[in-house]
């Protein structure tokens, strides 16, 4: 199909953008967060913001390590990462809310309890962060599944 | 009519389809791109040898319980000649129709 090095005819170049959409979509695929990721990830930090806001700190190391290591398991299994799209500005913001709101919820949790007795609030905070972050892992799987379809079309 | 985005090196099928797979990632292993292409693990060398010799793949080496790992990703004029062919394909497609 090709007449020289840099001569190539239409069909062929059709063919190129076509296995070139192929193997995008398959390179998405592998990068696909699975539920269970977003699931034990919600739960880790869930229980990590329970357990800090009841002033327990015994097992905070142990929930971090569980954290490296289930987010280690899902690069390592799926044998790629994904591209960091984002600006470097925008992923300081990003650290910078998350820390904030990590322990705004943290001293929110401390205080209830505390100061006004409520030995519930930071088991009902906690499962609140699960849940947010929990539905946060699923619009990110959902963006993956538009760009996805995005490469069919 | 001369392409002149055109990159050869690039346009070979298996090294196109490694371009391709690499672009929307950060780091593949080796062995996802050659279970995606389905070739032989000396095939896949050869291919991403020729790639890293023009400086448009680079790879890292890991080890985990033992193994050794490798991991591929585009460089900056990796990612700048495959956008660059990818327009140039549209073009001759464009033009051509």
């Amino acid at each position: 199909m090709t007449n020289d090095k840099n001569h190539i005819k239409s069909k062929e170049a059709q063919e190129a953008l076509d296995s070139i959409k192929e193997m995008e979509r398959a390179g998405l695929k592998r990068v696909l967060p699975p539920i269970w990721f977003g699931a034990t990830l919600a739960l880790l930090v869930g229980t990590l913001i329970a357990l800090v806001g009841a002033g327990i700190r015994t097992y905070n190391w142990l929930i971090i390590i569980l954290m490296a290591v289930t987010i280690i398991y899902q690069n390592l299994s799926a044998g790629a990462t994904e591209r960091l799209i984002l600006s470097t500005r925008t992923v300081i913001t990003l650290i910078i809310c998350s820390v904030a709101s990590f322990f705004l919820l943290v001293i929110t949790a401390q205080k209830l309890k505390d100061t006004f007795g409520f030995d519930w609030a930071p088991i009902v905070i906690g499962a609140l962060a699960a849940v947010v972050f929990f539905i946060i892992t699923i619009i990110a799987r959902n963006s993956y599944f538009s760009r996805i379809y995005k490469q069919k079309n | 009519m001369k392409n002149s985005n055109f990159d050869t090196i690039i346009h070979a099928p298996n090294r196109l389809q490694i371009c391709a797979l690499l672009s929307p990632l950060g780091q593949v292993e080796f062995r996802v791109i050659r279970d995606e292409l389905s070739v032989s693990d000396s095939v896949l060398s050869k291919h991403i040898k020729q790639l890293e010799d023009v400086g448009y793949v680079k790879q890292r080496k890991s080890k985990v319980n033992g193994r050794e790992r490798r991991w591929f990703h585009l460089t900056n004029t990796g990612r700048k000649a495959f956008e660059l062919h990818v327009e140039e394909l549209k073009r001759i497609v464009s033009e051509l129709q």
